[in-house]
């Protein structure tokens, strides 16, 4: 194992979201602002890719609404209307600070953005240390596996890789997921990963996951690994976004877990499916 | 399975959603089907589902008289429980135009290219304008560019 990544050390990001931000109206703009915040610029350039609600007008219109009042300089990238409005794919994305991944279709979204060959641009962002983000979709997309509702009911699917686990989203506002991500890391058809509720967003630097934050009181994100015959729910520690910044350095799954396996051993819990706290 | 050959009709533009003030493409295709009243299923992939254009296929296909519904493959989880199926069961199979690359990226997630293959050979009519009339072999220079006419099988 090399050194551990720092926001300094490591200048890739990737902010993943439960649900939340400008997608969920009347919705609170601090998931937003905490976005602009990471790409570490004072006026941004902010490009949303509404790929997965097939580019639809009206988030389009809603993620203009919630921008335009922000310090920043919002754009989108609409792939299912380049005939009428040609342009560099590649150019546009690598000239954005922020590229925004919009919810809807997890499925749609990845085979879309194949076509068009903006996966490779994304990754090439991504190395640049342009933010990648997202919600719903937008989040699960960065990581190994996530969970889809793409095909009907839910299933553990492929994302682009770009973060080595697993992501399943709405923790708790579509409870129909959460069992199909439990048996999908316990039987090992998705690695272990991330739990998120709407509200909270996790921000990577590299690999490394440095924080968990949230816009709503109750909202949390859970770490999700096999155990044995069951998969094991570990409740993040999750910063408010009232709350003053963390000094930067990263959160450890590793450290993080053991303490909460001793804690667990010794209470004479281990290896329990744990529920988490409802939100 | 349907008793009709193999059919594809490709507009190079008109039906409802460019010329709603004339009908004579879509009644040709709705003929060619030999059904009173025919099952006809828009695949509005290509614009991304855009909503205006799914109420103004069901407007149009409605009035005529048709048994009309819709696949909507970026929401899944509110439509028909086996697209497949149902794709197979229509007379009709009427494709929206817009971008072509979103739409056989999509349509190749779902595996629904080869579905439509099978409709075909089995004898339901496919049809679309724009880049839902690009059925066959597609040159890559055509992608991305301006609609272009495909030959009709």
């Amino acid at each position: 194992m090399g050194p551990r990544a720092t926001l300094e050390s490591d200048r890739r990001r990737i902010v993943a979201m439960g649900g939340g931000g400008f997608g969920d109206p009347p919705g609170d703009p601090a998931l937003d602002r905490y976005l602009l915040d990471v790409s570490g610029v004072a006026q941004p350039r902010v490009c949303l890719l509404p790929t997965a609600s097939g580019d639809p007008e009206e988030q389009i219109a809603r993620f203009y609404r919630a921008y335009s009042d922000l310090p920043c300089e919002p754009s989108h990238l609409s792939l299912f209307r380049l005939g009428t409005r040609p342009v560099d794919l590649r150019t546009v994305l690598l000239g954005q600070d922020v590229v925004y991944a919009g919810g809807g279709s997890l499925l749609n979204l990845l085979a879309i953005w194949r076509a068009h060959g903006v996966d490779a641009i994304l990754r090439e962002a991504w190395e640049r240390g342009i933010v990648l983000c997202g919600a719903s979709a937008g989040s699960m997309c960065w990581f190994k596996t996530g969970v889809t509702k793409s095909h009907g009911p839910p299933r553990a699917v492929p994302g682009l890789g770009l973060l080595p686990g697993s992501n399943s989203v709405h923790y708790h506002e579509e409870p129909e997921r959460r069992p199909c991500f439990m048996e999908a890391v316990r039987g090992e058809t998705a690695p272990p990963g991330f739990g998120v509720d709407d509200g909270v967003a996790l921000l990577f630097a590299g690999m490394e996951l440095m924080e968990a934050v949230s816009e709503r009181p109750a909202a949390g994100a859970w770490w999700v690994e096999g155990d044995g015959d069951s998969a094991i729910e570990t409740p993040l520690p999750v910063r408010r976004l009232d709350s003053p910044a963390t000094a930067g350095a990263p959160l450890s799954i590793a450290e993080y877990r053991a303490s909460r396996r001793r804690e667990r051993r010794s209470r004479g819990g281990a290896g329990a499916t744990r529920r988490p706290a409802a939100p | 399975m349907h008793g009709r050959p193999s059919q594809i009709v490709a507009f190079g533009g008109g039906g409802f959603s460019m010329e709603p003030g004339n009908p004579m493409l879509d009644d040709y295709v709705v003929g060619l089907s030999r059904r009173e009243r025919p099952r006809v299923c828009f695949l509005p992939t290509a614009s991304g589902d855009a909503d205006h254009y799914i109420v103004r296929f069901y407007r149009s296909f409605c009035a005529r008289g048709c048994e009309s519904s819709h696949v909507s493959l970026f929401r899944r989880d509110e439509g028909a429980s086996d697209i497949h199926e149902h794709v197979m069961t229509r007379d009709i199979v009427y494709v929206g135009g817009g971008s072509v690359i979103s739409l056989l990226g999509t349509w190749r997630a779902h595996g629904l290219d080869v579905t439509l293959r099978r409709a075909w050979e089995a004898g339901v009519i496919l049809c679309g304008l724009s880049a839902g009339s690009l059925w066959r072999r597609l040159p890559t220079e055509y992608l991305g560019q301006r609609p272009a006419v495909a030959a009709v099988a």
